[in-house]
């Protein structure tokens, strides 16, 4: 597989609480996705930023690294390895590069500005959780932020560079389209 | 079947009138009784004991266009032979020999050797077909078009019949097989004896409520097999799962849960489920 580099976050100086992320983010879809860039299933159903049928997230990975652990969680939470899902529901990588500034759920301040302790996301596993972090995501959406940048409950620790461990949740219809940079089969990125 | 199905294609597709009828009579392929009931008395019921009459014939043919044509289905000759009964009964076959369950066999293999001959020229396959029309020799009855009705309504029903209870040993089969079932786990969770369940394998007819069921696990079952390698299904199923809270697929099959459990992995295929 090319190289994709992962974007440059920049943590802009404390007290102002954004993120600027400029580059490539990474999400999977279903290889017989034909509307790779859609968010309406998320939009439908919701997720942890976002309730079912409020507004349309597009959820990313800051890493191909970040990818694969997001769908490694998958299969495990089905009980069912990659290998053995039909090869139109296996992982496509798409890469995507966006350019703006997020509100900054990533950062120890980040977190504690937005109501979150610092030990974000132990202790918010699971969907029972979703009803803060839904909230506190509709308040950003609600003052027209594009998305948000946070910690991803997938990683499997928060530190280092943020590349490593970063999720970005984009509000599709703030952000406006992000640019397709390029669709991976499962076969040429997961093994690689 | 008994007897050659080479020997027995020359026959239907060239031989006389007087031939057939030996040949009908010799390999009980039309039951006298059956068709002179509904000469008598026109009715439903001697509609379907006509149309029980004839089966045997039905099949026969199906069974010999398929060794005739190998692109033919044996499924699609049989339904249109039973579509084509109706048409028999209403022209000039019924009376023109001077017995009725023959007349009935020759108008139907008329109707035959003329799908046969349309089939083989699609297909390019030569065929030496003799065409076949009735003569006066008995007593032409032009049933009433209510008569007719009847037949035509009574071959359908014998034709859904047939195929239902062909779809439902073929679905019950599927269900096994893709889920890894034994037969102690389909008898759970299709709520029944291992004798009622027996009897349906063995092609007894079952109550509508059971084949919605079997309907519904069917679905399932092919759902899984499309999104899932189907050798993995039968060792997955009786794992236990994070998403199921635990429980295993089995768990749910059996507690009725069907929806719900398609429904968790539709979300787990998009990809799109938040940790």
């Amino acid at each position: 597989m090319r190289n994709f580099p992962s974007a440059t976050f920049t943590i802009t100086s404390a007290g102002q609480g954004t993120v600027l992320v400029d580059g490539n983010l990474f999400r999977t879809i279903p290889h017989g996705s034909a509307t790779p860039l859609s968010s309406q299933f998320a939009f439908d159903f919701g997720g942890r930023w976002n309730s079912p049928g409020s507004y349309p997230v597009l959820y990313t990975s800051s890493s191909v690294t970040g990818a694969r652990n997001y769908v490694n969680w998958q299969a495990d939470h089905a009980g069912l390895p990659l290998d053995a899902w039909a090869p139109e529901n296996q992982p496509d990588l798409l890469i995507i590069s966006v350019t703006a500034s997020f509100a900054d759920l990533a950062t120890d301040y980040g977190l504690v500005n937005r109501g979150l302790p610092p030990t974000y996301p132990v202790g918010y596993l699971g969907s029972d959780s979703w009803t803060i972090t839904q909230t506190i995501a509709a308040t950003l959406y609600m003052a027209n932020w594009p998305g948000l940048v946070t910690r991803s409950a997938t990683a499997p620790s928060w530190t280092g560079p943020i590349t490593e461990w970063a999720e970005v949740a984009v509000f599709s219809d703030r952000a406006g389209p992000p640019t397709l940079v390029d669709r991976v089969a499962y076969k040429d990125w997961y093994w690689n | 079947m008994s007897g050659q199905p080479g020997s027995e294609i020359g026959l239907v597709l060239n031989a006389s009138p007087g031939h057939l009828q030996g040949w009908f009579s010799a390999q009980a392929l039309v039951i006298p009784g059956g068709v002179t009931a509904f000469a008598s008395v026109q009715s439903m019921q001697s509609a379907a004991a006509l149309v029980s009459a004839v089966d045997p014939l039905v099949h026969r043919y199906a069974l010999l266009a398929e060794a005739m044509l190998p692109d033919s289905s044996r499924a699609s000759i049989e339904a249109l032979l039973h579509i084509e009964l109706a048409g028999v009964i209403g022209s000039a076959w019924f009376g023109s020999s001077g017995s009725y369950s023959a007349d009935v066999g020759l108008g139907l293999t008329a109707r035959f050797r003329i799908l046969i001959s349309e089939i083989a020229g699609l297909g390019s396959v030569d065929l030496h077909v003799a065409a076949m029309h009735p003569e006066r020799q008995g007593i032409w009855i032009p049933f009433s078009p209510t008569a007719v009705s009847y037949v035509a309504v009574a071959s359908l029903d014998r034709l859904k019949t047939e195929r239902g209870d062909n779809e439902q040993l073929y679905r019950l089969e599927r269900i096994q097989s893709v889920f890894g079932l034994r037969s102690g786990e389909m008898t759970q969770l299709l709520d029944v004896s291992r004798e009622g369940l027996r009897k349906w394998q063995s092609g007894s007819p079952m109550a509508p409520e059971r084949s919605t069921r079997i309907d519904e696990l069917f679905n399932l079952a092919t759902w899984f097999e499309s999104h899932v390698r189907p050798d993995a299904i039968p060792a997955f199923i009786r794992r236990p799962i994070p998403a199921l809270d635990g429980d295993t697929p089995l768990d749910w099959l059996r507690g009725r849960r069907w929806r719900e459990l398609r429904s968790v992995y539709e979300r787990i295929f998009s990809l799109e489920i938040s940790r």
